[in-house]
């Protein structure tokens, strides 16, 4: 009795032994090694599949903040690296004053670019932040489309950005979301103004619906597309699509579009054909405000 | 009643019938053929709920929330229903248990047959008296947002 007991309890136990040990070795420097997993369908291996799964999810997330954090001084590198070589030469040797004034306007031009780059990483590691604290508040979403319509008329008076709402609810007072003006206006015009830039300045249309309890925005445009391989990696900071280089930009516009939409719950999904369009769903939670 | 195979391509029938009354209400039956074997253990497993939870996928319900929004004062009702009979006669039944006023097809209807047990019934359509109406679409199978919500928008009334 006693002996099935003690042979009962080792089977049991040792297991468990070996993936204490087995997880006591994973550390920071070595996120890629898994508790190896047997074929059984047992609670415990599924626990195992479970763990495994979550250093999956860590592994990712440590590779992602180290790659932007590369990026990222990489990309503030650059113009800094201008900066310094065009003074470095202006400096050499005298100069005539038009040079002089022609090396401080490169050097201006470099240190804006800066200047909007940090601004933006700014703004996605705030928006990354869980503890940050924002407003939230109603958002009427009809009214947020007309007002970045607005926004863009200022900046490109040329675009033949449609607004379609012809599937509007016959009650337009339901298309209340719960959220952050600013940051909802800063993501749409971040969707509809690389629908105006990659679409070389054909009709992008954005239309508006309600379903069952999600507002649904979708951005229609016929520009250059995304390739098919590479619309896994559209929401990586700093990536741009091998189709874009004669397009300027800094590939931050979509990742921070894409936190800010996580924050408020909702839902952005990107569909695209290479040369044919692209096209962008936004889904967001009807806020519960009694009408 | 509007004949569906549950692709968001065959809600163009539906903005067609609501254009078409455009000043009174409307109850809209879709209905979706199916062929149910006539073995008996098979027969006591059939169930309409389930093979509606499997054929209809989420973007589906949530398009039809979406017309629903937008024409939700001219919209009575909006149900969906499976035909399950194999003569003309229990059509004709089921259209006036139903009291079906006018039936729309789609013109070049191919309907993607969903399960094993989908029926095509555009003949029982053609045979009966109801008053029909054929509507021609469109279908993109392949375009990049087919199955999925955003197709809604790219159909033109």
């Amino acid at each position: 009795m006693v002996l099935i007991a003690y042979w009962l309890s080792k089977r049991l136990i040792n297991p468990i032994k070996v993936i204490t040990e087995e997880v006591n070795l994973i550390g920071t420097e070595n996120l890629h090694v898994r508790l190896d997993v047997s074929d059984n369908e047992d609670e415990l291996t599924q626990l195992i599949r479970t763990f495994n799964n979550m250093l999956d999810r860590l592994e990712t997330s440590f590779e992602t903040q180290k790659n932007f954090i590369s990026n990222a001084s990489h990309e503030l590198n650059t113009p800094l690296t201008s900066i310094i070589g065009e003074a470095d030469v202006a400096l050499a040797r005298d100069r005539s004053a038009e040079e002089y004034v022609d090396a401080l306007q490169q050097i201006l031009k470099e240190a804006e670019k800066l200047d909007k780059k940090t601004k933006a990483l700014l703004y996605l590691a705030q928006t990354g932040f869980n503890g940050k604290v924002l407003v939230f508040d109603k958002v009427r979403i009809d009214q947020l489309i007309f007002d970045v319509h607005k926004t863009i008329n200022r900046i490109h008076p040329d675009n033949k950005i449609v607004i379609d709402f012809s599937l509007l609810p016959e009650n337009p007072e339901m298309l209340k979301i719960k959220g952050n003006e600013q940051l909802l206006h800063l993501a749409l015009s971040n969707i509809l103004l690389n629908s105006y830039k990659y679409s070389s300045n054909q009709s992008v249309k954005v239309s508006l619906g309600l379903a069952e309890n999600q507002v649904i925005l979708v951005v229609t445009d016929s520009g250059i597309g995304i390739p098919k391989d590479e619309l896994q990696y559209i929401y990586d900071p700093f990536f741009r699509a091998s189709n874009t280089r004669n397009f300027e930009g800094y590939g931050i516009g979509l990742p921070l579009t894409r936190n800010i939409i996580k924050i408020h719950k909702g839902e952005l999904n990107v569909y695209s054909v290479q040369n044919e369009g692209t096209i962008v769903e936004i889904k967001l939670p009807v806020g519960k405000y009694t009408l | 009643m509007i004949l569906t195979d549950f692709s968001i391509d065959s809600l163009y029938l539906v903005k067609k019938a609501l254009d078409d009354y455009e000043d009174q209400s409307v109850n809209i039956l879709m209905v979706h053929g199916v062929d149910v074997s006539s073995y008996p253990s098979d027969l006591l497993f059939f169930s309409k709920s389930v093979l509606y939870s499997k054929l209809v996928s989420e973007e589906f319900k949530e398009a039809c929330s979406v017309l629903r929004n937008r024409y939700s004062s001219r919209i009575n009702s909006f149900r969906f229903d499976f035909f399950t009979g194999f003569t003309n006669a229990a059509f004709g039944n089921f259209l006036e248990g139903n009291k079906v006023d006018k039936i729309y097809v789609a013109g070049n209807f191919q309907s993607r047959h969903l399960s094993g047990m989908s029926a095509d019934i555009t003949g029982f359509v053609r045979k009966c008296k109801t008053e029909k109406v054929e509507v021609k679409y469109v279908t993109s199978e392949e375009g990049p947002v087919s199955g999925q919500l955003a197709r809604l928008f790219q159909m033109n009334a």
